[in-house]
């Protein structure tokens, strides 16, 4: 029961974590790229080709190494790339810029260097969630879905939550930081789950 | 051969008819042509002419914003209050050469500058690529060498020109997106860049709107970068002219400035009016945070009143 629900809050958290970097994204990239519709098109596409691969990625890890421990350490290595994005976004962003192509290739690429790593990570935590709470061959439709549902509904509340409050209440940066950190208390709740299944 | 119409299809067209009349908004009844209603990549557009004046309108909110007008007849017959507010700049910089617009809309500000002053080189900076087409096709904007229009944002625009080296006398902030600017060009950064542009010669005039909490922070963030600021116009609109002249110039100056140009110029409005009923220079609460890249809930401020 604890292990089932330390997997359901992971997924919760990586969906909401993700979805409030997305919102940051924009605001990130503007300085550089401008408010365009391109940035933000640049942006979502960006998120999505991430968490395609990363669907993929996660599936075939769970397959070879069923274990929390995997959790645990896509975990750390998201908050690990969510540190050069919050020190150096703009600097990042405005090496791409002077690579010298257009608004729409420039913002894709700069999208593509500060939020591919994060997305492709956050990604294959889904299938790997999937896999760990799958009991039964009858069930593992219904779990599929509500993991897929407790992710999406933590996605939702971290977009919401992001461009409505958060980010009149705090800095770009430390909103990045502060997605890090819930990374790593992500981490923890995962190692709890495997503390659990070792048992 | 015709076939009859089924009963059906009657049925739905009437309900179709019915819900087009009940939902379309009722025509005004005064002679408003509407010549253009487009959605663009940025915005709802209309073009409408009433009495030969043209405005360009931005629907936010269910509220159609004017954003430009213009008299086509006589284009510096202001049809809009703050045009002439934004024409104060002339008094901190009564000879422009160069000027740049960042916000073209419908383009009356520099067609009207360019007539008082055939000479200047007018760059302007416009985000919606169907604005600068309405720009030519309906306000009269003609393009050449000293009148040049770039399409894009306005950050990334004068990015590259800061890089390039060029200057201007004079830069007008003007980008509104239905009633509210765009955050990267409010920020301190933003400014900076700006000044870059300018140096410390020349001047900026920015539109603003009194009555929010954010036009605070952008009075702060305006003075976090330029030493002087004056103020010009009171509600709705303010034009916020700000430079770092190293002597700014009094009330009696300015208005010496106001009277000797009026006459050179023959303004089609009262630059010495401006003066007598404007010029405040901190009428803004000074002490508070700004707005940096990092820090910028400009939409949300927008959306909540000064007191």
């Amino acid at each position: 029961m604890v292990r089932t629900l330390s997997i359901v809050i992971v997924t919760f958290g990586s969906g909401w974590i993700l979805m409030g970097l997305e919102i940051l994204a924009g605001r990130m990239l503007a300085p550089t790229f401008g408010n365009e519709i391109y940035v933000w098109g640049s942006i979502i596409g960006v998120f999505l080709a991430g968490l395609s691969v990363g669907y993929v990625l996660g599936g075939v890890l769970s397959k070879l190494w069923p274990s929390a421990w995997g959790m645990v350490i896509i975990l750390l290595l998201a908050a690990g790339t969510l540190l050069p994005v919050g020190f150096f976004y703009g600097w990042i962003a405005d090496g791409v810029e002077q690579w010298g192509w257009s608004v729409r290739w420039g913002s894709l690429a700069a999208a593509a260097v500060l939020f591919l790593p994060p997305s492709v990570l956050l990604g294959m935590i889904s299938p790997y969630a999937v896999r760990l709470t799958a009991r039964r061959m009858e069930t593992v439709g219904l779990s599929a879905g509500l993991l897929y549902a407790v992710a999406t509904v933590g996605s939702f509340l971290g977009c919401i939550l992001t461009a409505f409050y958060f980010i009149l209440w705090f800095g770009i940066r430390t909103l990045v930081f502060f997605s890090a950190l819930g990374l790593v208390g992500l981490a923890l709740v995962a190692a709890v789950a495997h503390a659990r299944a070792s048992r | 051969m015709q076939r009859p119409i089924s009963e059906w299809r009657i049925g739905v067209g009437m309900l179709l008819w019915v819900g087009w009349v009940g939902l379309a908004p009722p025509e005004p009844c005064w002679a408003q042509k509407i010549l253009l209603e487009k959605e663009s990549l940025y915005h709802y557009i209309r073009v409408v002419e009433e009495d030969g004046v043209r405005r360009l309108q931005f629907r936010r909110g269910g509220v159609d914003y004017d954003e430009s007008a213009i008299d086509l007849q006589e284009p510096a017959r202001f049809q809009l209050h703050y045009y002439r507010l934004m024409m104060a700049s002339l008094l901190h910089c009564p000879e422009p050469k160069r000027a740049l617009f960042i916000g073209l809309g419908g383009g009356t500000l520099p067609i009207v500058l360019r007539q008082y002053y055939p000479n200047i080189h007018i760059d302007s900076i416009e985000l919606d690529p169907e604005v600068v087409e309405v720009a030519r096709r309906y306000f009269g904007l003609r393009e050449d060498e000293r009148m040049r229009v770039y399409t894009g944002d306005g950050r990334v625009h004068i990015r590259r020109f800061v890089r390039e080296g060029r200057s201007y006398d004079l830069v007008f902030l003007d980008a509104f997106r239905g009633g509210y600017i765009p955050y990267h060009l409010t920020t301190k950064e933003f400014m900076e860049l700006v000044h870059r542009l300018v140096g410390d010669a020349g001047s900026v005039a920015a539109n603003l709107r009194p009555g929010f909490e954010s036009y605070h922070y952008q009075r702060r963030t305006i003075a976090a970068v330029f030493r002087n600021q004056w103020t010009y116009g009171q509600q709705f609109n303010v034009c916020v002219i700000a430079n770092n002249h190293p002597q700014p110039p009094t009330k009696q100056q300015l208005l010496e400035t106001a009277r000797r140009l009026q006459k050179e110029k023959e303004f089609r409005f009262d630059l010495p009016s401006l003066v007598s009923e404007g010029a405040r220079q901190n009428d803004y609460q000074t002490e508070g945070p700004i707005l940096t890249d990092d820090y910028a809930p400009t939409e949300v401020l927008r959306t909540i009143p000064k007191e």
